[in-house]
């Protein structure tokens, strides 16, 4: 028993072997150390974020926000993310958009129930390009959702000059693809709030 | 203080790992898009190199020859993840989505690797470390400084600051692709320019 012990031991293959198992297990010890000492920190970050990107499309602070279910027969669960109601002034929806390279983009609709309209849109976070698609993100781009009425049949379209009909959007000058990934996520929030949130099995989830 | 002063001249000028060793280009070209951008990544890339450097010139001894690459890489990756964990819990809505996909590929940037083959494996910790110091703060130099390029003439910002007057038309080429080869490419050749005249003037000096 030994002597295949001995001939394990000096066995240069079996000895690299082991030395490598032994970097990896220390290694995995001190990542699960890492991440267990951010997860609280980073899953604050991400609720903190995703608040304010709700409260913003309302303009206001401090609302009372209360989370929806989701209905999966009106919308793909995949994208769409989380529903609120902002009690007194509407709802939320927070929604994944396809960026240029196919990377994902959270974006927040904000639909108030006062004038029947989308009242903001944020994007919260992206991994565009500065200075090209990262420009989705400047109110100068966003600001052409709101005032949209949310009852009417069409939805938005990008248009690449000058955009002059209701629900023609602006591309962004060299990034066609983010406004267009933009423009399809505000669709289909804007979709789910029309078939569901704005009928009267929908507006019956909340307070 | 002569090893610090030394390493720092080699790793920012005689053996810049962007201008000179000509390393790590994929992140080199990708991030410089924006100048805080470029910043970032190298400061991330700096953090990485010291520790890495440490940890590997600490376990030269113990690194068995023939499998030293997959150990590298081990001890490389974790840093790199220590600090994207790091990133996401501290710059989440700045450094972190800016940054993003480019942050995993600080584990295959030359950079690392190369210096923790050519150096750490076979010096002392506190040289190694020193060593990347000096390589990271040539890497970092060299973002700043073509991203500064970049994002000026690209968008007319600085920092995201505006410099330049209302009416300037940006050169947006210059943030895309082709744009980062030239200001690259351009980079390297000035900085070689001058640093071959300082060398001139070294030997000329000494030979009085």
């Amino acid at each position: 028993m030994s002597k295949t012990v001995n001939k394990l031991k000096h066995n240069p293959v079996f000895h690299n072997a082991f030395m490598l198992g032994i970097f990896c297990i220390v290694a995995g010890l001190a990542l699960g150390l890492a991440y267990e000492s951010t997860k609280n920190v980073i899953a604050e970050k991400k609720e903190t974020v995703t608040l304010q990107a709700f409260e913003s499309v309302f303009g206001e602070e401090g609302l009372t926000i209360q989370e929806l279910e989701i209905n999966p027969d009106f919308a793909d669960k995949d994208l769409i993310e989380k529903v609120v109601y902002a009690k007194d002034f509407g709802y939320a929806v927070e929604i994944i958009g396809k960026g240029y390279k196919g990377d994902a983009m959270e974006i927040v609709v904000g639909y108030s129930l006062s004038n029947n309209q989308i009242c903001g849109v944020q994007l919260v976070s992206h991994s565009e390009t500065a200075g090209l698609g990262a420009n989705a993100a400047k109110p100068s781009f966003l600001n052409q959702f709101i005032g949209f009425d949310a009852t009417s049949d069409s939805g938005f379209s990008v248009v690449k000059n000058g955009a002059d009909e209701i629900g023609e959007i602006d591309a962004l000058g060299g990034a066609t693809k983010t406004s267009r990934g933009v423009c399809d996520a505000v669709n289909m929030a804007l979709d789910y709030i029309q078939r569901y949130l704005l009928t009267t099995e929908g507006g019956a989830n909340h307070g | 203080m002569a090893k610090l002063s030394e390493h720092l001249k080699r790793g920012i000028l005689d053996e810049n790992p962007t201008f000179v060793q000509v390393l790590g280009t994929c992140p080199t070209l990708a991030v410089t898009t924006a100048a805080a951008n470029g910043l970032g990544m190298g400061l991330s890339v700096l953090f990485v190199l010291m520790g890495s450097n440490l940890v590997i010139s600490l376990l030269r001894k113990f690194i068995p020859e023939k499998i030293r690459i997959p150990a590298y890489i081990v001890i490389i990756a974790t840093f790199v993840t220590i600090i994207d964990l790091l990133l996401q819990a501290f710059f989440y809505d700045t450094l972190y989505q800016s940054l993003g996909l480019f942050i995993p590929l600080i584990v295959v940037n030359c950079i690392i690797l190369g210096r923790a083959e050519a150096f750490a494996g076979k010096n002392k910790p506190l040289d190694s470390v020193l060593d990347g110091l000096g390589n990271g703060l040539g890497f970092t130099f060299a973002l700043t400084f073509i991203g500064i390029i970049r994002e000026l003439i690209g968008a007319g910002t600085i920092f995201g600051l505006y410099v330049l007057p209302e009416t300037y038309q940006p050169a947006t080429l210059l943030i895309m692709a082709p744009g980062g080869f030239f200001v690259f490419g351009l980079s390297i050749a000035v900085f070689r320019a001058l640093k071959n005249k300082l060398e001139q003037k070294k030997a000329a000096k000494e030979a009085i």
